[in-house]
């Protein structure tokens, strides 16, 4: 048990940033397909993010270099509670200390469009909260525990009860899965190319942490996803990697077709979607267990 | 003025008072951690007489303080009280069975540690003498009683002294004292009123005999309890009656609000914790504090959203966090009530320090720590801890649990953007780091922090766990409560390193550009709403939600009330 705990963790530190660089590669690919284009190789973000880490290789950066890397630790941290399969509320609330220690080195880089970059982020953070909330309770209700190990391993599939959760975790944070237009960490889409947000004022080994950072994140994040899909069994794995796929591809098509959706509108309805879906999906939870 | 004014009274020495409340407040502690539970009965009927003289001498220097400031709608309150409870002692006096009068126990012991120190420490910071005292030494009689009457009487003795030390403090005061007043006054009619039902129905007075009782009667038991609790939950400053509070933080931040925070509103919901175990989701003093407590959570936290004064925030933000407290207290599991008094423990330590904070003209360390323990505590103590939330979830209410999501997001949004702004204005304009040489009250606020934070899996199995154990009996309530160090690991951690640049002392950066346009991209969603004026038409749905809740609430235990005395007379 132990023994299984620590390989699935070592794996997690280890392949996360690959997974989560690959996905966003993947989802570029796809956005790019949507415009006509042919795309960037699915490796790009990741050779990027190397050449960049290599080069800032020798740089030093105060206060805020500090806070990115403990932003980097709280990612991790959450990531390996969350794959060691312990409680996924701890692992929800690291991953918000996470973006909060984002948010302070954003503030403490002391420029202006690193502050808005900032502002943006926690409002990201709090769209995607409420649903966040009520998937961990979902699980709670149609599993009857809040840890990871029982909810992917001794509990049915969750998909069919918690479809509505499943759509609002897609719907409401397209933000926190950085896509969309409503992705303010860095500049991936093409709206907001203009505009560096937070990593305005970092130096290039920051900016590559940060970027890091957000790859794990992701990869939690695509664990929630899996864990719809889960039940213990080795042929449920490759149909919750599938889902992970689709709903990779189904945002960069999604950051498509919403090119004018500004973050206040993305924010009402991320909001209304945990508002409507979520609660209907609660209700019909806790009437059905 | 009042920044010179505060660097003044930091110099303040410790005076024998001040030193002698510590030395008491932890030689009982440590006296209960000996000797263990405790309780006092006093089986001569002379003493109940003596308690109850007590009590109504209070009452009548109640009315007499409000006759004398021409405030006649609290003089005819407390009047009243006054009047009924007289009546009933001379009618059902002797009836009464006393089994405990005074009770020592674990949630005595804790809270009198933490408000002792505490109030020690504002006292000491302050220069403030007898009022303070008093207040806190109010607290402290109000957590060891377990007499309701005795209770009444240190509960009257908050409200006086709160009243004398709010009129001290500024000029303004006068109006906002009264409006304090008139809310206590009212809170305190509501208390007598569960005492003599509880006095008439059940024959006793005492909250451990009631709880006993709940173990067989839950329905009959929600009667007393609901004029108890709501009494809580209009000194706590819950939805309906929130409003009293905010004006009286806006204008003092001196001794008054120090000690309020500390001692006032505590006492509100110290109440409804020892009430706690005789409510629950099937009962309606139970239904109506959930009600109350969501309904003021959220829309506190909406106010705090849209507040841009860092005062009303700060009220908002305790109103908000009393709420959540009271939803705990109200769910009435062992694992929620744990969360409630947790939450105390940690409010009543980190407030002061940063309504403290507030009056510097330079930006604090230990305040910017007190700003991130409060942002961390609800979350790792309720939101996301899963015993707390668990028992939220296993309510069933829907709508209970809605609101609990949304106002948890809004909750994370205003911490994190303060705390953003407080470091983007440490980065500007460089923070003062702590000083470890002297040794000032602020500092003492800020070590008493750390050792909570640092302590949380401590206090909670040696302090808060006990206490669940005694009330549920053995470790099967409690038994899954003290595998919760993972969270305290989160917090102590999460604190440790955000607060290790400030504590070595930010430095100015260089490249800062004109901040001048900040509102116009930083806001838009707040702003939005506060041009829209959506948080005023929510404001008045909550107030009616919350207003029709305990009417509905109320109205059924009354209808209960008069079935029974149909029975008893």
């Amino acid at each position: 048990m132990i023994i299984q705990m620590i390989i699935s963790v070592l794996a997690f530190i280890l392949l996360a940033p690959f997974i989560g660089g690959i996905m966003t590669g993947i989802s570029s690919k796809a956005s790019a397909r949507v415009q006509g284009r042919n795309g960037a190789d699915i490796f790009q973000p990741l050779s990027d993010t190397m050449a960049l880490l290599q080069k800032g290789r020798n740089e030093n950066s105060g206060v805020q270099g500090y806070y990115v890397k403990v932003s980097l630790f709280f990612h991790i941290f959450a990531g390996a509670l969350f794959f060691a399969g312990m409680d996924m509320l701890i692992a929800i609330s690291c991953m918000g200390l996470g973006i909060v220690f984002m948010v302070l080195a954003a503030y403490t880089s002391g420029t202006y469009y690193a502050r808005i970059g900032a502002d943006r982020l926690i409002r990201e953070m709090v769209a995607a909260a409420p649903m966040m909330f009520m998937a961990a309770i979902g699980f709670y209700v149609y599993c009857g525990s809040f840890d990871v190990r029982d909810v992917a391993l001794n509990s049915p599939v969750g998909f069919i009860p918690l479809i509505g959760i499943f759509a609002g975790f897609i719907i409401s944070p397209c933000s926190k899965l950085r896509k969309s237009s409503f992705d303010y960490r860095m500049p991936h889409s093409m709206y907001q190319r203009d505009m560096d947000s937070i990593t305005d004022a970092f130096n290039k080994k920051d900016a590559a942490l940060c970027e890091i950072a957000s790859w794990y994140e992701k990869t939690v994040l695509y664990g929630f996803i899996f864990l719809f899909f889960s039940n213990g069994r080795i042929w449920m794995i490759p149909v919750g990697l599938a889902a992970c796929l689709i709903v990779c591809v189904i945002q960069g098509i999604l950051e498509n077709i919403s090119p004018v959706a500004d973050n206040k509108r993305a924010f009402k309805l991320s909001w209304t979607a945990a508002l409507i879906i979520g609660v209907i999906n609660l209700l019909v939870v806790y009437i059905v267990v | 003025m009042e920044s010179v004014n505060y660097c003044e009274r930091e110099n303040q020495k410790l005076t024998p008072p001040v030193a002698l409340l510590v030395l008491a407040s932890v030689a009982l502690a440590v006296f209960h951690g000996i000797k263990g539970d405790m309780s006092v009965a006093f089986g001569n009927s002379a003493v109940s007489y003596v308690i109850a003289a007590l009590a109504v001498i209070a009452g009548g220097v109640m009315t007499v303080i409000a006759i004398k400031n021409k405030k006649y709608l609290s003089a005819v309150l407390s009047g009243v009280q006054v009047a009924v409870l007289v009546c009933f002692v001379v009618l059902f006096g002797s009836e009464l069975r006393s089994v405990s009068a005074i009770t020592i126990d674990y949630l005595a012991s804790t809270v009198i540690l933490i408000t002792g120190l505490m109030g020690a420490i504002i006292m000491w910071r302050t220069g403030s003498g007898l009022p303070a005292m008093i207040s806190v030494l109010g607290v402290d009689g109000l957590v060891l009683a377990d007499n309701l009457i005795l209770m009444y009487f240190f509960w009257t003795i908050i409200t006086v002294s709160s009243y004398v030390l709010i009129m001290k403090d500024t000029d303004k005061a006068a109006d906002l004292a009264a409006r304090m007043m008139e809310f206590n006054a009212a809170a305190g009619l509501s208390f007598t009123v569960g005492i003599i039902v509880s006095g008439v129905i059940f024959e006793t007075v005492e909250i451990s005999t009631l709880n006993l009782i709940d173990t067989v009667y839950s329905d009959l038991i929600a009667v007393p309890a609901i004029f108890i609790v709501l009494a809580g939950i209009i000194r706590s400053m819950q939805m309906p009656f929130q409003r009293w509070y905010d004006g009286e933080h806006v204008t003092s931040a001196g001794t008054a609000s120090l000690i309020q925070a500390v001692t006032l509103v505590n006492s509100g919901m110290l109440v409804i914790i020892k009430m706690a175990p005789a409510m629950g989701i099937s009962n309606f003093a139970g239904l109506m504090s959930i009600s109350a407590g969501a309904v003021t959570f959220f829309m506190a936290s909406l106010d705090a959203i849209t507040e841009g004064n860092v005062r009303k925030m700060l009220a908002d933000s305790t109103s908000a966090i009393m709420g959540i407290a009271l939803v705990c207290a109200g769910i009435g599991t062992s694992e929620s009530i744990w969360a409630a008094i947790m939450l105390i423990i940690f409010h009543t330590a980190a407030k002061p320090l940063i309504l403290a904070g507030t009056e510097y003209q330079k930006l604090r360390t230990d305040m910017v720590m007190a700003v991130l323990v409060m942002m961390i505590a609800p979350f790792a103590i309720v939101l996301l801890q899963r015993e707390s939330m668990g028992s939220i979830a296993d309510t069933g209410n829907i709508l209970l649990i809605v609101v609990i999501c949304f106002s948890g997001a809004m909750a994370v949004f205003y911490w994190t953007r303060w705390l953003g702004t407080l470091i983007s204005t440490a980065v500007t304009e460089g923070i003062e780091p702590i000083n470890l040489k002297e040794f000032n009250p602020m500092k003492a606020n800020a070590w008493l922090i750390i050792i909570l934070v640092v302590g949380l899996p401590l206090i909670s199995i040696y302090m808060v766990v006990p206490y669940m154990e005694g009330l549920y009996g053995g470790m099967s309530a409690a038994a899954n409560l003290t595998d919760n160090i993972m969270g305290a690991l989160v917090i102590s951690l999460g604190v440790a390193l955000a607060a290790y640049p400030i504590y070595k002392g930010i430095r100015p950066q260089i490249n800062n550009e004109s901040e001048d346009s900040e509102d116009e991209h930083g806001q838009d969603v707040v702003e939005t709403m506060r041009q829209s004026g959506i948080v005023v038409k929510v404001r008045k749905i909550c107030t009616i939600a919350s207003a029709a809740m305990m009417v509905i609430c109320v109205g059924f235990v009354l209808v209960n009330l008069i079935g029974l005395l149909g029975g008893v007379l």
